[in-house]
């Protein structure tokens, strides 16, 4: 309808003969013209991301032989399992404190990086940003190198002090803490170069100010600088905590679900139900699973971001 | 102590203290600045040790963090295997192709997103857009 009316008032307004005008009217429109330019995208997402969803969906209403339908026998069934419950549990835990350390030392590198003079900044973040850089596949190679029972580095670097072999993927709290160490490894850069810009976007004078009202570091970060990274902080904490939330490649190279599957997550407790199992529609099942709580969790990050416009 | 004796008694001092202060945040800063950077440059570097070494001396149980006798053949071997070399010739293609087909799809997409006008949002009507 409101088309309709535009057009009417261009048509008034340019005076032109009808026939050309309608022509004219339908390539000057340019909706038709933006729209057939994003089609590809359109498509692209429909193909690869709507369509995969909505057949997971429907896979998880089947049996394991595929061939019946169940309605939601899946679901009730995985309720009942208590490692369905234990790797609910272990992906919180992952995903919490994996995310928690890196913004901690994402934040802390980001206040050292700041405080060195700006030519040797560019050297340091590049040497910092290296973990980020490297496909976490090879580098949890590395870890797991590291972490190797036999010729474990670490181990030979502990014993010097005493400190006896440490089974860093045998025991569970051990394979617990291996697996978020190397996880903290890898995210943390992505929080260092975020709240690096972040804080180097704080105006100089809020802090000058501050220092003249008489404000000791704790009031300036309490008071400027969260405030200021407030929107960031949400923002890279959800990405985050999606990204986390749905690791693979990291447990799955270090424990591959870990001494009596202790180290599972969602993404690897779906392959190995699923994949190697063969019991597709329970993965499935297992992994829709991160929906929910992930959409509860962009919620009560993102509703402060929307409250407070776009200021970051 | 005295520093901060000194800094109450006289304004004079003060540009002196924090100029002080402000070397030994620096310092602070550099020191933990090292710290994470070993943390972060552990594996990679590791890893680099490791390539450097022979299968024999990583069973010998000598001290994993250096390499006695340095050698070259494991990379010799990688690069003079065509295994290898297909799959380095695979990852380059793949990646060559992907960042077009990126391009192609999202360029267009981005420039239509931002610059023209869509019928959901009739409002914002940027100067590049009006109808002539």
């Amino acid at each position: 309808m409101a088309d309709v009316v535009v057009e009417q008032g261009r048509l008034v307004s340019s005076a032109r003969p009808r026939k050309a005008v309608g022509l004219r009217n339908m390539l000057g429109r340019k909706s038709t013209v933006a729209f057939f330019l994003t089609l590809p995208l359109i498509l692209l997402i429909v193909l690869l991301v709507l369509y995969p969803a909505f057949y997971s969906l429907y896979l998880a209403t089947l049996n394991k032989a595929m061939t019946k339908f169940v309605g939601l026998g899946n679901f009730t069934f995985l309720f009942k399992r208590e490692t369905f419950w234990m790797v609910v549990k272990q992906s919180c835990i992952f995903a919490i404190t994996a995310v928690v350390f890196k913004a901690l030392i994402g934040f802390i590198v980001a206040h050292f990086v700041h405080n060195i003079p700006g030519k040797k900044q560019r050297k340091w973040r590049g040497m910092l940003l290296v973990p980020w850089v490297i496909p976490p596949a090879m580098s949890t190679l590395a870890w797991l190198w590291l972490f190797d029972p036999s010729y474990s580095a670490f181990n030979y670097t502990l014993s010097f002090f005493g400190v006896g072999p440490i089974p860093w993927l045998g025991d569970t709290f051990w394979a617990r803490f291996s697996v978020i160490l190397v996880n903290v490894w890898y995210g943390a850069p992505f929080f260092l170069i975020m709240y690096l810009a972040a804080l180097k976007s704080v105006p100089d004078q809020l802090y000058e100010a501050a220092s003249i009202d008489g404000a000791n570091w704790w009031q300036k970060i309490w008071h400027i600088t969260l405030p200021m990274m407030r929107n960031i902080i949400a923002i890279t904490t959800l990405f985050s905590l999606i990204v986390t939330f749905a690791n693979f490649d990291i447990v799955r190279i270090l424990t591959s679900g870990g001494p009596l599957d202790r180290t599972h997550l969602f993404a690897t407790w779906a392959f190995q139900v699923g994949i190697q199992s063969s019991d597709i529609p329970l993965g499935a099942c297992v992994s829709l699973f991160m929906v929910p709580i992930l959409a509860v969790a962009a919620v009560f990050i993102l509703r402060d971001v929307n409250k407070r416009g776009n200021e970051a | 102590m005295s520093t901060l004796a000194i800094d109450k008694a006289g304004p004079t001092r003060k540009l002196g203290s924090m100029s002080r202060d402000r070397a030994w945040a620096l310092r602070w800063s550099y020191f933990f600045l090292i710290l994470f950077a070993i943390f972060f440059l552990t594996p990679p570097v590791y890893m680099l040790i490791t390539s450097l070494k022979s299968s024999a001396e990583i069973s010998a149980a000598t001290n994993p963090w250096w390499v006695f006798h340095p050698t070259l053949s494991n990379y010799v071997e990688l690069l003079s295997s065509n295994q290898f070399l297909r799959f380095f010739w695979n990852s380059s293609i793949i990646s060559i192709v992907v960042v077009i087909v990126t391009m192609l799809i999202s360029i267009p997409a981005a420039f239509a997103l931002a610059r023209m006008k869509f019928w959901a949002r009739p409002r914002s009507r940027p100067a590049s857009s009006s109808p002539t």
